[in-house]
């Protein structure tokens, strides 16, 4: 299992084996094993808007593949942990990703996909265009790029994991859940 | 598929299905509020704006060369057309004449984008009709193009390449070869595609005799591009009225009369041919010279209007443009071919079963940003 | 005479409400008083020599005082081209809707609707702004391809204009 790594030795994974007859069994902190089936298996919900939606299909096509990142696209918000919003999203189409993002169960998380996603893009000067997406829903990961390259979009998702991983998935109740600070993905 | 696909149930035992704006198969974000009598579409209104960006107010404030970036964003599936359409309308606007070389190397880019943007229709239209083996295949040969085309501009999507004057540079060393190469295995590994999809019986069944438009419709509604010619309306501006260099070449325009799904999905399949052939020649033919006509750094062309007209992959792709003399133009207005496509739909939807609103609404290959603008 | 007993027939159609006619083998170019516009357009279409049956594009122009209209067509039989420029005066926009001639210009006088408030007589939707409006949100006020419009900045990212960095 992939629980070594970052903060976890292989001397203290070790530690958590239990031997049982005919083999062993893992024992891991719970959080950390839903962390890890999480950051592994992050369905995304399809949600091309414009350009950057074409490059999101050419990330999941043959030549860059996003399935091996445990990734894959699920047409419902109800069945999606993290949202790309790919293109512009103008002042028609906000209340209509609020809405999605509200039914999408947590923990959940936003990729603002490009330039027009994060801060308008080019169209800072129109007056149908959310100068981005960060006005209205939290946004975790910022991928530069007008669009940006398959390439980059990979990158910023495995940014995404590589926080998910240090966050704590379980926390005690009445305890404040902190979102750390958003990650910007340069080109 | 979003909470704003509810279902409600309506007085008279009907029924209204909202699709989108959030829906794996409206190319974009399109809404469809389709009303249902049991398992047929009694009456359809597409909603659409859910791009609008007032581009072409946005146009009004910028000088004439600033304008090309934009087109790039319009038909993000064909940007080189787009860039094509506005530099003719500011070229013809300014008289700028460009040299010959340059068009040859406009029209080898647009027919490249061309087939790339036929390619995403051929691996999305099977997604939408329930095949996803065909994506995968075409977004495989889609990537070469774009690995052609990223050497030459820089950019996989967003070209912004075909500029007022001409073209900015000439071909990279060893571009024409590779596009000879891609060319002739593309034409090569055509038969596999027909096996996958065009001879398949259920795509076939869903597609032939489904969502068919006559000819009379076609002209009544401002069809063009393959939505005219799968009708048997022999239309195609780089023949009826050719720009740059298309009237030297040689191809053919394939036209289907059935006018159903089916036969503007082979429109598509046979234009990829005959682009292939019009970028054999052009790479055979084309002259030695320069890509660029200087322009003045402040453009200011005379008072006036233009009006550009372009066969873009999905129709005909229009641009006019008004000069009061400013560097910036008094008015630009794009004509998308999408947008007389999409108003065909109430009309087209009546009567269907509603597992034929996809099929049919696929079959037009639809790009909203261009819709929107 | 490129047209034939074409340029005849919008002549009577039209009389003296045709402000100037110009055809040649290219195409026709034509202004027209709004009054005239539906006559003229029967004509264009069914006319023998003239079967403009296409309908290519409707361009508004704010000029600040009028709006231009330009409606352009295409004749599929003749391969020919025709454009109809209509003026309206800007504070008052108003011409008898052509969307009953051409089914394919139902969705361009919206459009000239939602952004420059030209009003389309006779339109299906006429007199129900929220439905007429096909791009910009339902509740939108005002046309913004207007030369006079003035946005308001809403300063909620759901609703209204957006203001502009």
């Amino acid at each position: 299992m992939g629980l070594t790594g970052k903060g976890v030795t292989q001397a203290e994974a070790d530690s958590w084996k239990v031997p049982v007859p005919g083999g062993s069994v893992l024992v891991a902190p719970a959080d950390r094993l839903a962390q890890w089936a999480r950051r592994n298996s992050l369905w995304s919900l399809t949600f091309g808007l414009s350009c950057c939606a074409i490059e999101m299909m050419a990330t999941a096509g043959p030549k860059y593949d996003l399935d091996r990142f445990g990734m894959f696209f699920r047409a419902t918000p109800r069945q999606a942990d993290v949202m790309i919003v790919a293109g512009w999203v103008s002042v028609k189409m906000a209340p209509f990703i609020r809405r999605l993002y509200d039914q999408m169960p947590e923990p959940k998380y936003v990729i603002a996909m490009g330039g027009c996603a994060s801060a308008g893009g080019p169209y800072r000067d129109s007056i149908t265009i959310v100068k981005g997406v960060d006005r209205f829903v939290p946004v975790d990961v910022y991928v530069y790029g007008c669009p940006p390259r398959p390439e980059n979009l990979i990158h910023g998702i495995l940014k995404l994991q590589e926080r998910i991983k240090a966050e704590r998935a379980m926390t005690r109740r009445g305890q404040p859940v902190v979102k750390a600070d958003p990650i910007v993905v340069e080109g | 598929m979003a909470e704003a696909q509810r279902m409600t149930a309506d007085a008279d035992g009907g029924m209204t299905v909202n699709l989108g704006p959030q829906h794996p198969s409206t190319h974009g974000v399109l809404r469809l509020m389709v009303q249902l009598d049991g398992e047929y579409v009694r009456s359809c209104e597409p909603v659409i704006g859910y791009l609008h960006r007032g581009l072409e107010k946005m146009f009004e404030a910028r000088p004439y060369r600033q304008l090309v970036p934009f087109t790039d964003r319009l038909d993000y599936l064909a940007s080189l057309n787009c860039n094509l359409a506005i530099s003719q309308a500011i070229e013809r606007l300014g008289s700028v004449s460009v040299p010959e070389r340059a068009q040859y190397i406009r029209v080898v880019l647009c027919e490249l984008n061309r087939l790339a943007s036929h390619l995403v229709f051929f691996g999305t239209y099977a997604q939408d009709i329930g095949a996803t083996t065909a994506f995968l295949y075409a977004f495989r040969e889609r990537e070469k193009i774009l690995d052609l085309l990223e050497a030459m501009t820089g950019a996989r999507l967003t070209y912004n390449w075909i500029r007022p004057g001409g073209v900015p540079a000439d071909f990279p060393d060893g571009f024409a070869e590779g596009v000879r190469a891609f060319v002739s295995a593309f034409v090569k590994e055509l038969p596999s595609y027909d096996n996958l999809l065009t001879n398949n019986p259920i795509f076939r069944m869903r597609t032939e005799g489904v969502g068919v438009v006559s000819r009379d419709a076609a002209i009544a509604f401002g069809a063009s591009g393959p939505m005219a010619r799968g009708s048997g309306l022999d239309f195609d501006l780089r023949k009826t009225e050719p720009y740059e260099i298309y009237e030297r070449l040689e191809f053919d325009v394939p036209v289907f009369n059935e006018g159903d799904c089916f036969a503007r999905y082979r429109v598509r399949m046979e234009e990829t041919v005959q682009s292939a052939r019009i970028i054999e020649q052009c790479l055979r033919d084309i002259p030695p010279g320069d890509t660029m006509t200087k322009m003045p750094k402040v453009f200011k062309p005379p008072v006036g209007d233009a009006y550009s007209r372009t066969e873009s992959p999905r129709g005909e792709l229009s641009v006019y443009m008004r000069s009061n003399g400013s560097p910036t133009p008094e008015r630009v207005h794009v004509r998308a071919p999408s947008f007389a496509h999409l108003s065909m739909l109430p009309c087209l939807l009546r009567g269907v079963k509603l597992a034929d609103v996809i099929a049919i609404l696929g079959s037009q290959d639809t790009v909203l940003g261009e819709v929107d603008r | 005479m490129a047209l034939g007993a074409g340029e005849d027939a919008l002549k009577t159609a039209g009389g003296d409400r045709i402000e100037s006619l110009v055809a040649d083998e290219s195409g026709v170019r034509l202004k027209v008083t709004p009054s005239a516009l539906r006559s003229v357009c029967f004509v264009l279409r069914d006319h023998v020599d003239l079967k403009f049956g296409y309908p290519a594009d409707l361009c508004a122009t704010d000029t600040g005082t009028e709006i231009h209209l330009w409606y352009r067509l295409w004749s599929p039989e003749h391969n020919r081209r025709a454009i109809l420029d209509v003026v309206v005066p800007s504070d008052s926009p108003s011409v008898p809707t052509v969307s009953d001639i051409w089914p394919g210009f139902d969705w361009f006088e919206r459009e000239c609707f939602d952004m420059f408030g030209v009003r389309f007589e006779g339109h299906p939707r006429d007199g129900d702004p929220a439905r007429m409006r096909i791009l910009l949100p339902e509740d939108w006020t005002g046309h913004p391809f207007r030369k006079d419009y003035k946005p308001v900045f809403s300063g909620d990212p759901l609703h209204g204009p957006q203001e502009t960095n």
